[in-house]
């Protein structure tokens, strides 16, 4: 099936010779497929796709398949430049934006598409966007704006089972959404590298009252790849300006990010009550932060208040579990007092 | 008659061979504990076995149905492992932890009874892993030893 009120943008760098045709072979294998592509070639070399034979055969697939697509010259200021392009350029009632590294599972846009349609005020909706390599399902993942900085968000989560989510803001570069929500654009501000741009695209649609949801029945795969895209800058530099930015927004919308403390703890039954028998210590501490535990043993924790827990594994996402391991800080300083008080040393002080 | 509550096994190694926390003389020690008329209740895993005369073995009790048991008994003994560790932080009654090579006044507390043979056996690397330290039948106190403790402690309470 074709619709002509949905048109896919992607912008792209230093993709040609590997994710990129993968990019537009998942477009044509659509169930729902777009009428309209517009790709953004951002590179700084320009390459004439209708001259590699991958491409041909890519390109006269897609029109078969009832897309007609079109390249256009990026801006090669970043790709926000382009998704602000993107905005004038499109004219139908929905935009998909695509990133030039996801491979689309064959009914991303037809979930997406039947799902913003059956609510008005519906913004954007975003799919799983997963790394094949690791399998994740994270409880601490959250696409609140409050917990931006913890760095795990639950469109990298597979949690196997089908929902739509209602959230703050939309992470990664793939999602459909209704132009009309897009209408304050882009932060052309924002460095090359576009550092947080879905999120505070996405998060001023939230703000003027639109919805936001995530669906976790529609994935993405993410071919992480090393080279080109935002990566090719390697300029930390760039990142940090963006983050500086991003810092002024939070101001802006009054936002206080969550402080989370996370303690893995890789040990014993005993070890967990040694632990416990601090707690009070460091709740003390870290007074206004959320207190996680990753604990082995969970039913040591049973009836303690205002902590969290989660699975060993899941704390070890975000804290180096070595650097939280007692036994390697004791020995590191030939400890001779108790374990209760290494921990409590090693936490509070 | 009163109840005594024993862990006898630290948790098991990854490389298979016995816990060098694992006191040796626990048969001989259940023995002088019958003679004395005490009834003898043994906590466990699964995999752990149930030591000749225990009157009751208990395996996979939850660690709430664990705390309840204690405080059913007169007292407890254990290696030293997570009962320890329990008792202390729901200031449970005292009892009986019998070291070997790893170091009480680091893993123990001072409100039990910690029953190290002698200095000389602790380990020079106390927080390395178990599995790369030998079994040390030597390093343990006997069971008449602990039995004495025992009798006194019962007889204090």
């Amino acid at each position: 099936m074709i619709t002509d009120k949905v048109t896919a943008t992607v912008s792209t760098k230093g993709r040609y010779h590997n994710t990129f045709p993968l990019v537009l072979t998942s477009l044509a294998n659509q169930t729902l497929r777009p009428s309209r592509l517009i790709i953004y070639d951002d590179n700084d070399t320009l390459e004439d796709i209708r001259e590699n034979e991958i491409y041909r055969n890519v390109l006269f697939l897609l029109n078969r398949r009832g897309i007609n697509w079109e390249v256009t010259v990026g801006e090669r200021k970043g790709q926000i430049h382009n998704h602000q392009r993107a905005l004038t350029d499109v004219k139908s009632e929905f935009i998909w934006r695509l990133d030039d590294d996801n491979i689309m599972e064959p009914d991303t846009l037809e979930k997406l598409y039947n799902y913003i349609i059956t609510d008005p005020k519906i913004a954007a909706v975003g799919p799983l966007i997963l790394d094949p390599k690791s399998e994740i399902n994270n409880k601490l993942a959250s696409n609140k704006i409050e917990d931006i900085f913890m760095g795990m968000n639950i469109q990298w989560c597979d949690p196997k089972v089908e929902s739509f989510i209602e959230v703050d803001h939309l992470q990664g570069s793939t999602f459909l959404f209704r132009k009309e929500a897009g209408a304050h654009g882009y932060d052309l501000n924002l460095s090359k590298v576009g550092h947080r741009e879905e999120t505070i695209f996405t998060y001023e649609m939230r703000r003027a009252g639109w919805k936001l949801v995530v669906m976790t029945g529609v994935k993405t795969w993410h071919m992480r790849f090393g080279a080109g895209g935002i990566r090719s800058d390697q300029q930390v530099k760039m990142f940090e300006r963006d983050e500086s930015i991003f810092y002024d927004y939070l101001k802006k919308w009054g936002i206080k990010p969550s402080n989370v403390k996370i303690f893995p703890l890789n040990s014993g039954i005993g070890d967990h009550y040694a632990f416990r028998s601090i707690l009070p210590a460091i709740k003390e501490k870290w007074k206004g932060c959320r207190i996680v535990i990753g604990a082995c043993y969970p039913a040591v924790f049973e009836g303690e208040e205002n902590i969290e827990i989660v699975s060993l594994s899941d704390a070890t996402s975000f804290v180096n579990e070595e650097e939280c391991n007692v036994y390697r800080w004791m020995d590191q300083r030939n400890w001779k007092k108790s374990l209760s008080e290494a921990l409590k040393t090693m936490y509070t002080s | 008659m009163k109840k005594v509550l024993i862990s006898p096994f630290a948790q098991l190694l990854r490389n298979g061979k016995e816990n060098p926390k694992n006191f040796p003389y626990w048969e001989d020690l259940i023995g002088l504990m019958k003679q004395a008329g005490i009834t003898v209740i043994q906590i466990g895993s699964t995999k752990d076995k149930q030591l000749p005369g225990v009157d009751v073995f208990k395996q996979n009790l939850r660690l709430s149905e664990i705390k309840d048991l204690v405080t059913e008994c007169d007292t407890w003994i254990s290696v030293d492992s997570f009962l320890q560790h329990l008792c202390a932080y729901h200031k449970l009654q005292r009892g009986i932890v019998i070291f070997s090579q790893s170091d009480p006044k680091i893993f123990g507390y001072t409100r039990n009874i910690n029953m190290l043979k002698d200095k000389r056996y602790l380990r020079d690397k106390q927080f390395w892993l178990w599995e790369q330290c030998d079994y040390n039948k030597d390093a343990f106190v006997s069971a008449q030893e602990v039995m004495d403790t025992l009798s006194k402690l019962l007889s204090d309470k």
